[in-house]
């Protein structure tokens, strides 16, 4: 690659980006005002959505690109690059990030997702986002207009982080990518430790938000048609026949989305869901905790979904793994086993 | 050639395979190249071989991930889950842990054979030992498992 081709590159795509700049601004604008809107319904408040077009200087630089074989990393930039439009939603704590995701992954044609928070990744603090590779879909973008205003329909890259998962990866690009000096060993084991560190935080947050019996949170549930972290544990209480406040409120935050992708939103939901189980619940609980005694009221309520809805739970989850639909069909059996033992 | 077996110490390890199918130990815990694992409790190595499964080598022990992850729709997160539950319950207090599923007791997968009495004054192992499934299966003590400790 000469340094003529790597200008001539560059000023292709400086007449590239130039005729097509109002488009991109137009696409992060409709996007921002789509997702800004759609979390404002969801009353997810605390989310704070930042978005961007890639500037021109930094489209050229990224570009022009070397693969150190003389040619160019990209082929094609302006259509390889996915990044031209790209949103960041920082949440209060690591906790918050499902809802967000869940939401994005409801409102947008999802292309790509990279969980940088899986457990692979888990063993050595650092790094840990949810990115998504997003499209309008096709009746959103004709409902906006935007079809008709001729704002492309381009992929927008989306960020859902924690403030600290934020704090800390823009810390350390700053030290590791912008100093004159590459970063020694010593620096980078710093760097993690300090991950570590920040990951200790967030979790001692949540512990502090649960003991206030806040498991939903800044980012309240109330989305979820007033049933919220207090009210889902409450109504499983009442499906096992527990005494009133006896749930973990752990659980019965984790129960909170597994309702609401089953299509609850209010306790008589939930209920209708459970079908002629909902009666049963008290027995059911009796027959699990037999053989598991740690069996919360929350786990005992999933298993009668579970078992209630069959097949259906999977779908409604949107789990298409067989080996879930076995596992499913083996614990079902097993609790209708264990049912029968204990009648 | 006969499976390398792992037997792990620890009075609990056992009744909690035996409840969950599951072992739940020491974060990043190695059982070098064992296929199986088995238990020494009570003075005896006891009668079942399971076949390791999934391993999940550091996992915070709280409950918001046993929760989360019990109320997973993926089996596998599933079994981690209500193993981590079941260790919470059982009074365990490490911050992370180590998550081993187990081929479950009455699986096809689980070697079974006749519990392996111990006879010496001291214990065969308070860590791991290995030995082999043959073994196991012909032994009458633990002096003829020729195992090694590592």
């Amino acid at each position: 690659m000469t340094t003529l081709s790597r200008d001539q590159r560059r000023d292709e795509m400086r007449d590239w980006y130039e005729r097509h700049v109002d488009g991109l601004l137009a696409l992060e604008a409709a996007f921002r005002n789509h997702l800004g809107g759609a979390l404002r319904l969801a009353r997810l408040d605390d989310a704070r959505l930042e978005t961007r077009t890639k500037a021109l200087e930094s489209f050229q630089e990224k570009a022009s690109k070397s693969d150190g074989r003389g040619g160019f990393k990209y082929a094609d930039p302006t259509t390889q690059l996915t990044d031209l439009v790209g949103a960041r939603v920082l949440v209060p704590l690591s906790a918050d990030v499902a809802p967000v995701a869940g939401l994005v992954q409801r409102l947008y044609v999802v292309e790509e997702m990279s969980d940088q928070r899986a457990d692979s990744m888990l063993d050595v603090p650092g790094y840990q986002s949810l990115h998504f590779l997003v499209r309008f879909r096709d009746e959103d973008r004709d409902g906006l207009g935007l079809t008709d205003k001729g704002v492309p329909d381009r992929p927008v890259e989306v960020q859902v982080r924690s403030i600290l998962q934020h704090a800390w990866a823009a810390l350390q690009h700053d030290l590791m990518y912008k100093g004159e000096r590459a970063p020694t060993d010593q620096v980078r084991r710093r760097l993690i430790a300090l991950a570590g560190l920040l990951e200790l935080a967030d979790q001692e947050f949540m512990s502090v938000r649960l003991a206030h019996g806040d498991a939903a949170g800044l980012l309240d549930d109330a989305h979820a048609g007033g049933f919220d972290v207090a009210g889902v544990r409450a109504w499983a209480e009442a499906v096992v026949g527990d005494e009133a406040d006896t749930e973990p409120t752990a659980w019965a935050a984790a129960l909170r989305p597994v309702l609401t992708a089953l299509g609850a939103t209010t306790a008589d939901e939930a209920t209708a869901l459970l079908g002629d189980w909902a009666g049963s619940g008290s027995e059911l609980a009796r027959a699990v905790r037999a053989t598991r005694p740690w069996a919360t009221a929350s786990y005992v309520a999933d298993l009668a979904l579970r078992i209630a809805l069959g097949a259906d739970y999977l779908a409604r989850r949107e789990v298409t793994d067989p080996a879930a639909a076995e596992a499913l069909d083996r614990e079902c059996a097993a609790v209708r086993e264990a049912l029968e033992g204990s009648s | 050639m006969s499976e390398r077996v792992c037997v792990v110490a620890g009075a609990g390890a056992w009744p909690f395979y035996l409840a969950t199918g599951a072992w739940v130990g020491q974060e990043n815990r190695r059982f070098g190249d064992a296929p199986r694992l088995g238990f020494y409790s009570g003075r005896q190595v006891q009668g079942l071989a399971p076949r390791i499964g999934h391993v999940v080598g550091s996992v915070r022990l709280t409950p918001e991930e046993a929760a989360t992850r019990t109320l997973s729709a993926d089996p596998v997160e599933r079994r981690v889950g209500e193993a981590l539950a079941a260790a919470l319950h059982d009074g365990s207090t490490a911050a992370r842990v180590s998550v081993v599923l187990l081929s479950p007791p009455e699986d096809p997968e689980t070697a079974s054979f006749d519990p392996v009495p111990h006879e010496g004054d001291t214990a065969w192992t308070v860590f791991q030992r290995f030995t082999d499934i043959d073994r196991l299966r012909a032994a009458t003590s633990t002096d003829e498992l020729g195992s090694s400790e590592r």
